[in-house]
């Protein structure tokens, strides 16, 4: 299985020596801008973890890999171990350039965010694993292309759901909504964020524990449904 | 620009409509989906206007990485036609297509109940102008890369988008002394909101928003021409 | 310790549905240490059989056992002993050939690195090139070298000599034949090119539209099939079906026969029988089907 995601390596070494000092730029500098930088290294740790997959598909080598003497069940764990290589790395990368970017910061206005600590880096992380848990099954299944649209169209119907569960709930507990009524919402936004806050704050660690364990084991299933999608296909 | 290149360009677009309309049409009732959402809830008619141009200009380059994943650009290259040509037909599919996208958009703004998107907003031609404007920009910037380097070529774009857009933010915090970046961010956008407002003063608004439309055909133009030299160079 | 089967590759009833297609019990068996070639025209299941035995399909009916394992639950080991060359290689094209070497290497316990540098010198490869760089042929040839290069037991070669010259062609019958030498190694070859068979082959299937339409060994087919000549008139007295595809001509007809022992008994004089080349076989068993 090794000797797989090393081919993931080496086939993707171009890819990745593009990405890696390109993507090290963009986490550092817009490690000074907290909301952006979590875009820049969700997209980069994304990259590292999933780029090997588009040249595969690019270089139409899936056939050779399973003419090989390795189980699809191989090529699927292999392809998640890769995944997982990619994002730990990505994370930890631009956790680490982005504290080194904070230190070197002249303004004590801009010093390290809560945005860019560890604990905000292991949420990515646990955000991430559930992106690849969704992606890698229809990757296994559909292949690239058509894994990325259905990633699409989940994405934008999870967006629709979660709106439309945050609207019931502020409903149920009497705040304004901010899609009917924003000027209520904007007065009443603040007074909302402080409680939220403060009823975060001293369970933040026990979530963000149970969140990471809740992404491992949705990891593990996605694996499990992978592999018996990808033994089930036609190549 | 002949009959017989106008014939070509029409060909081109409907063999691109053809052959892809497996993904156009699943990406674009995608996007009209999300656009439900986005006109219920966001507010800020430019916003949404932006944020849409920006969306729409990646489909662009969906017909130009297909063809390249599946081998075709070698076989559009063998037909009666220039890389000259290709390119142009290149063109035309894409703008075809963010025009589409952008209807489809304007209409489901009109037309989805508890839109906050005002219908007098597509009445208006400055924001009309700043929609081509968005889309022109990245265009421009995306077409000859994604004709030249494939999906390598967007992923450097937007990369490279993104990492001038930031040291923008950063050379603003450092020269205007502002104290936070967010800060930075918005002084940037008032500084060139301002620019705008006083050329349009200085020309009156026919005259600015005519050179402001042959602006963008010239941008278009540059960005074809440096599209065609990128693609004449290619090995295929 | 049970002995090791002695076939290589059995098939027995296999099936598998595609909408408009069909592969449709198909039975075959190859010895050890011989040569089989499938032949077909276009369309008719050769590709599809061969990826059913290799295990990148799954079958809908019947058996395939590979060494005495079946490809689609011992995948990895059936295909650690098989070296396959499909119809288009497909590396990693900005690689060179010596590092796409490397990556599929690591996968072969067999691999034989000496014997990869041999065949490379033989098949004159540029190892120091990129794959996208090389020619249709010499993609084929790196493609032959990796599949000959970790002591496979059975080699399956889906049509390996379109795109390569004559002189090539030639050495690389030969390889394959100095390959039986050990009486270990079995080869199953998809081609268009039967003349190749001809000189090589022990053992030839047809396959016409997923259906087997014969599998045996090659002498015994070209022994028992003719081509039959004679007058229209003699046609149109023979019952219909006599025949495995007919050319009619201006003043006589071509045709096939199974069985040209029979004929000579039956017809005698009255038709000129001649020895049939596996072409002709391709050729007017395809066009049986379309008479019919």
């Amino acid at each position: 299985m090794l000797s797989l995601v090393w081919k993931d390596i080496v086939a993707a070494r171009w890819l990745l020596l593009l990405v890696i000092p390109l993507g090290i730029v963009q986490v550092a500098v817009m490690s000074f801008l907290p909301v952006i930088y979590i875009v820049a290294v969700l997209s980069f740790a994304a990259l590292l973890a999933l780029g090997s997959i588009a040249v595969e598909e690019a270089q139409r080598t899936e056939l050779l890999w399973n003419s090989l003497p390795v189980s699809r069940g191989q090529l699927v764990a292999a392809r998640y171990l890769t995944a997982l290589i990619g994002m730990v790395t990505g994370l930890a990368l631009g956790w680490v350039l982005a504290q080194a970017m904070a230190r070197l910061a002249s303004s004590g206005a801009d010093g390290p965010s809560a945005l860019i600590g560890l604990d905000a880096h292991a949420l990515l992380f646990g955000l991430l694993a559930c992106g690849v848990a969704v992606f890698l099954p229809l990757y296994f299944r559909f292949g690239a292309g058509r894994a990325l649209l259905f990633c699409s169209a989940i994405a934008v119907a999870t967006l629709l759901l979660v709106s439309l569960l945050a609207e019931l709930i502020l409903s149920a507990k009497g705040y304004p909504s901010p899609i009917s009524d924003p000027e209520a919402w904007r007065a009443a936004a603040p007074a909302l964020m402080r409680r939220l806050t403060e009823w975060l704050a001293p369970r933040f660690g026990r979530l963000l524990a149970l969140f990471l364990g809740a992404a491992v084991i949705v990891m593990g299933v996605s694996l499990l449904i992978s592999r018996r999608l990808y033994e089930a296909r036609d190549l | 620009m002949t009959a017989n290149g106008l014939r070509q360009d029409w060909l081109q677009l409907r063999r691109d409509l053809i052959l892809h309309r497996r993904a156009l049409l699943p990406a674009a009732l995608i996007f009209a989906a999300f656009q439900v959402y986005f006109v219920i809830a966001i507010q800020h008619p430019t916003l949404w206007l932006v944020f849409t141009c920006v969306y729409l200009s990646f489909f662009t380059v969906i017909p130009p990485n297909r063809d390249d994943r599946f081998g075709a650009t070698a076989w559009s290259c063998t037909l009666p036609l220039s890389r000259a040509d290709v390119v142009r037909g290149r063109y035309v599919t894409g703008w075809a297509l963010a025009a589409a996208l952008f209807v489809t958009a304007l209409a489901l703004a009109t037309f989805v109940p508890g839109s906050k998107i005002p219908p007098a907003v597509f009445m208006d031609p400055d924001r009309l102008l700043l929609a081509a404007a968005v889309a022109t920009f990245i265009i421009a910037l995306l077409l000859p890369f994604a004709l030249r380097f494939g999906f390598i070529g967007v992923m450097l774009v937007a990369v490279a988008l993104q990492i001038a857009a930031a040291l923008l933010f950063v050379v603003a915090k450092i020269t205007g002394g502002q104290n936070s970046v967010e800060g930075g961010i918005a002084a940037a956008f008032r500084a060139l909101a301002a620019g705008v407002a006083a050329l349009r003063a200085t020309l009156s608004v026919p005259v600015f928003q005519l050179t402001l439309l042959l602006t963008l055909v010239l941008v278009n133009w540059l960005s074809y021409r440096f599209s065609v030299a990128l693609f004449r160079r290619r090995d295929l | 310790m049970s002995a090791e089967p002695t076939c290589v590759l059995e098939l027995d009833g296999l099936c598998k549905r595609y909408p408009g297609f069909t592969l449709a019990d198909v039975s075959f068996a190859l010895p050890r240490g011989y040569i089989m070639g499938l032949i077909g025209p276009n369309g008719a299941g050769k590709t599809t059989t061969l990826k059913l035995i290799l295990g990148l399909l799954r079958r809908d009916g019947g058996t395939i056992r590979a060494f005495g394992l079946d490809p689609a639950r011992h995948g990895a080991a059936v295909r650690s002993r098989i070296g396959f060359v499909h119809d288009e290689p497909h590396f990693y094209r900005h690689l060179t050939v010596a590092a796409n070497a490397a990556l599929v290497a690591r996968f072969y316990r067999t691999w034989e690195y000496e014997t990869f540098q041999r065949l490379a010198v033989a098949f004159e490869l540029p190892l120091d090139k990129r794959f996208g760089a090389l020619s249709h042929g010499n993609r084929t040839k790196f493609a032959l070298a990796l599949a000959l290069s970790h002591r496979a037991e059975l080699v399956v070669l889906d049509e390996p000599t379109s795109g390569l010259d004559p002189v090539f062609r030639r050495d690389l019958l030969d390889t394959l034949t100095e390959l039986l030498q050990d009486a270990r190694t079995s080869i199953l070859f998809s081609t268009h090119i039967t003349s190749d068979l001809e000189r090589i082959a022990d053992y030839i299937t047809l396959i016409q539209n997923g259906r087997i339409v014969f599998s045996a060994a090659k002498d015994e087919i070209l022994e028992r099939w003719a081509l039959v000549k004679g007058g229209r008139d003699l046609l149109a007295r023979l019952p219909r079906g006599y025949f495995r595809g007919i050319h009619r001509g201006a003043h006589g007809f071509e045709a096939l026969t199974d069985d040209a022992a029979a004929v000579r008994r039956e017809l005698g004089d009255s038709v000129v029988i001649e020895a049939t080349t596996l072409d002709d076989l391709v050729l007017y068993t395809t066009e049986s089907e379309a008479d019919a």
